[in-house]
């Protein structure tokens, strides 16, 4: 008896944590930090940059890429959320966003005395259809902590309901330039 | 120990289950009929334990993608400081669906939002009623405050938390005078 109970609760306990990693989008990310006249690339694990969260040198942008897996429906709208552990992390308003074609980005200050912002995409004229993916969503801001920008919460609006998830960072593509021909012909093999 | 494992395991299973029963928002709705298949539903912002202000609320009308709510809405209105006017604040159905949406922002920046333990109403959308075979009954909607929050309207039932609490603390009495643990062991 006592067994059945442990294998019941342990059943229901793995239930419930597919059930809440269920989703059907996606969002990409990639975070990149302005040295000089160039934005380099910079991936979770990275060293932190020095004067990376310092006035002059603390610019950084995301790109985001939304992926709908399996919707229920057309994505609509995204919003990307910025200190939301209601710290003061990057500031606020950004210094410059940009979407796709046919999206709008509109800023969407903290309640007052708070620091949680958020960016929201809205796309009405071209949503992002099941199976489809879109590029093109930008949020530039400055940084106050020594330690590299992380993954955010995103919220995926569908004309009949939504979806939280956490932005997932995009993985280095393969360096060819740094690539030896031997390591290449390997690939190839 | 061993009884305890049971006792922790059990604990984590339910954990999600109290939260999602205990939800950080929520927003109650009650129903008025005007005659002529149109209605007015009122909607009640609460903010139980979102450690951020509530600014933003996003409501989904005919959310089973059928026909019920007609679009457009007859009126929307807000409590004061929040707007619905914003370009794209009315989402309207895609082509050949019925599924749409308001979404209520706080315009006023001075404003803290909808703070936890308060609550705002005088959100309110009138509409004419096209499905006979049913009446209009509970929607999804998302608030914002440090992050989204997901729920479906309710009609108000101030009762009910109440008696399950109070029937958790009966049990628990019951069980401490009994002295029996999980699996009816001697303790």
């Amino acid at each position: 008896m006592k067994h059945r109970v442990l294998w019941i609760t342990l059943g229901l306990l793995v239930l419930a944590t597919g059930v809440a990693a269920a989703g059907g989008t996606r969002v990409f990310y990639r975070l990149y930090h302005r040295e000089g006249a160039s934005w380099i690339q910079y991936f979770p694990g990275d060293a932190f940059p020095v004067g990376g969260n310092l006035p002059g040198t603390n610019r950084w942008r995301y790109t985001y890429e939304l992926m709908n897996d399996t919707g229920p429906g057309s994505v609509n709208t995204l919003y990307v959320f910025f200190n939301g552990d209601g710290g003061q992390h990057s500031d606020f308003p950004p210094v410059g966003v940009s979407a796709p074609g046919g999206w709008t980005p509109t800023y969407i200050a903290p309640p007052s005395g708070q620091e949680a912002w958020r960016e929201r995409f809205r796309g009405l004229a071209a949503p992002v259809a099941v199976g489809a993916s879109l590029e093109g969503y930008l949020v530039e801001f400055t940084w106050e902590d020594p330690v590299l920008p992380g993954p955010q919460s995103y919220d995926a609006v569908f004309t009949t309901g939504s979806e939280t998830g956490t932005t997932t960072p995009r993985k280095p593509e393969v360096a060819v330039t740094r690539t030896s021909w031997g390591k290449l012909r390997n690939l190839y093999r | 120990m061993k009884r305890a494992i049971p006792i922790l395991l059990l604990a984590a299973c339910l954990a999600p289950a109290v939260a999602l029963a205990l939800p950080a928002v929520t927003v109650s709705y009650s129903l008025s009929p005007l005659g002529a298949g149109n209605y007015r539903v009122d909607y009640l912002l609460q903010n139980l334990s979102e450690p951020g202000g509530i600014n933003e609320l996003l409501l989904f009308f005919n959310s089973n993608d059928q026909p019920g709510a007609d679009f457009p809405a007859l009126a929307i209105s807000e409590p004061a400081g929040w707007t619905h006017a914003a370009p794209g604040a009315v989402i309207p159905p895609d082509p050949g669906h019925y599924a749409w949406s308001i979404d209520w922002v706080d315009d006023n920046p001075s404003d803290p939002g909808v703070l936890a333990g308060q609550s705002l109403g005088g959100f309110s959308a009138t509409f004419h009623w096209s499905d006979p075979t049913r009446g209009p009954g509970s929607q999804p909607f998302e608030a914002f405050g440090y992050s989204p929050h997901e729920g479906t309207t309710v009609i108000p039932e101030p009762g009910t938390l109440l008696l399950l609490a109070s029937g958790m603390a009966l049990l628990g009495l019951r069980r401490r005078s009994s002295g029996t643990g999980v699996g009816g062991e001697a303790q």
